[in-house]
């Protein structure tokens, strides 16, 4: 047997796994060779000093250390849940600020480049321009009653006579109606047209509410005029005509 | 304390590991006590002597019994608590070893030898001024094991610590360590042999440990 070996089986040995057959030879050897029987009880005895080392005993305030380290884990914890839900709600705040701002700048981006006729180029020929007919007595006076069965004719009142669109001139109309001439490299008019100006969104706003106050004064007219005809009709009015 | 959380923590104590760990995930705390009883001693020598230091090793115990509770959810039956509970000590020396190594050294240039090295040279340090055949006591015994643990190569330290200090079986340190079976019984094979040449003087100067 080498020195080698009987190295590798002094180990074992000490380890209390070495096969029978092994003993036997490592025995053996060891008789025969001073340095690996010097080795094994050198190594036997060194072993058995570190097998001796005396246990290191905790403190007495190790459990209660450890129960006041979880217990700041613990609250640490806590903590970090409790600043979590602040930054999401914050993040929240932020991200429907963000939203609401993005809406506002793709409508208004859109506004522009709708106006500015790069988008949308409207094919609509800018003579067409409309009459608007006259409004008269007769014509109201022409409107007939509910209790008409004449399908064709029929109008009921509240009817409006037949009006158009209101248009000014051909520079005018919004969102590219009649009226709109321009060219896709056309010049992006100036700011203060794009929201003042006869084009813009505000002008029309004046304009439809002006127009709603328009036809309920209208309104209100047809109606008085027709209860005014009914009752000549009859002949229980008491104005004369 | 009252009749039944006696008789409950008596039942408790007649546990496995394995079972308290259980208990452990069922939300019973008393249950990670008995284990921080059961395991305390074990892993402060452990680690004690893997790093050399009483203090910071009873603090690496405290942290890995935290970590263990923290992370006891992790936890399978399949694995012994105990190789669970040393993997995890394991861990945090390894990362302070590293959180250490990055942060700049002065103290070693007193401790180096010529070569720069301070392992594995016959010890010197201690002398316990003994008489041949006097004997020594348990602190000095302590102190000379120490310092000889610590003047063999890290590399070979954890296993050796946790062989012929905890008494762990191979296939238990190559399960805590992540090393192969064959690499673990060299690294400890290689670390005796380096024990064995430290502590050779004073075993030669015939003191009676």
């Amino acid at each position: 047997m080498k020195c080698r070996r009987a190295k590798q089986l002094v180990f074992d040995f000490l380890d209390g796994t070495l096969a029978e057959s092994d003993r036997v030879n490592l025995e053996k050897h060891l008789n025969e060779c001073s340095t690996c029987e010097t080795f094994t009880s050198q190594m036997a005895r060194s072993l058995d000093l570190v097998h001796r080392a005396p246990l290191e005993a905790p403190s007495e305030n190790f459990n209660w250390n450890v129960r006041l380290q979880l217990a700041r884990e613990r609250n640490a914890f806590h903590d970090a849940i409790a600043a979590q839900k602040e930054v999401f709600k914050s993040w929240n705040m932020h991200f429907a600020l963000s939203a609401v701002a993005t809406f506002a700048l793709i409508l208004a981006s859109g506004y522009l480049l709708w106006t500015s006729g790069i988008i949308l180029k409207p094919d609509v020929p800018a003579e067409v321009t409309y009459q608007r007919p006259a409004t008269t007595i007769q014509n109201l006076a022409s409107v007939p009653n509910e209790t008409s069965t004449d399908e064709s004719t029929t109008r009921y009142r509240g009817d409006l006579p037949d009006m158009q669109w209101p248009v000014s001139s051909g520079e005018s109309g919004f969102l590219g109606r009649p009226g709109y001439r321009g060219a896709i490299n056309e010049e992006v008019p100036p700011l203060s047209t794009i929201i003042m100006g006869p084009d813009s969104l505000v002008p029309f706003i004046m304009k439809s509410y002006y127009m709603q106050f328009r036809v309920r004064s209208l309104q209100q007219q047809v109606e008085q005029l027709q209860s005014y005809l009914r009752e000549c009709e009859s002949g229980t009015s008491s104005v004369k005509p | 304390m009252d009749p039944d959380s006696l008789k409950e923590r008596a039942r408790l104590r007649s546990l496995t590991d394995e079972e308290l760990m259980l208990e452990v995930q069922r939300g019973s705390n008393v249950s990670f006590d008995i284990l921080v009883d059961r395991y305390k001693v074990r892993l402060l020598n452990y680690l004690f002597r893997l790093i050399g230091d009483r203090d910071e090793a009873e603090e690496i115990a405290q942290e890995a019994f935290v970590k263990a509770f923290i992370h006891s959810g992790k936890y399978k039956t399949i694995a012994k608590f105990s190789t669970w509970l040393y993997t995890i000590a394991t861990n945090l020396v390894r990362n302070r070893i590293r959180a250490k190594s990055r942060a700049p050294q002065f103290l070693h240039l007193w401790d180096r030898g010529k070569d720069g090295s301070t392992e594995s040279k016959p010890i010197d340090l201690v002398d316990p001024g003994k008489e041949p055949d006097e004997e020594i006591n348990d602190l000095e015994l302590s102190m000379i094991i120490n310092q000889a643990i610590q003047r063999i190569p890290a590399k070979y330290r954890m296993s050796f610590v946790l062989r012929e200090i905890n008494q762990l079986s191979y296939e238990e340190i190559a399960a805590v360590t992540g090393l192969k079976l064959g690499t673990v019984r060299s690294r400890i094979n290689r670390a005796r042999n380096y024990f064995r040449k430290i502590v050779e003087p004073l075993l030669e100067r015939g003191i009676d440990f």
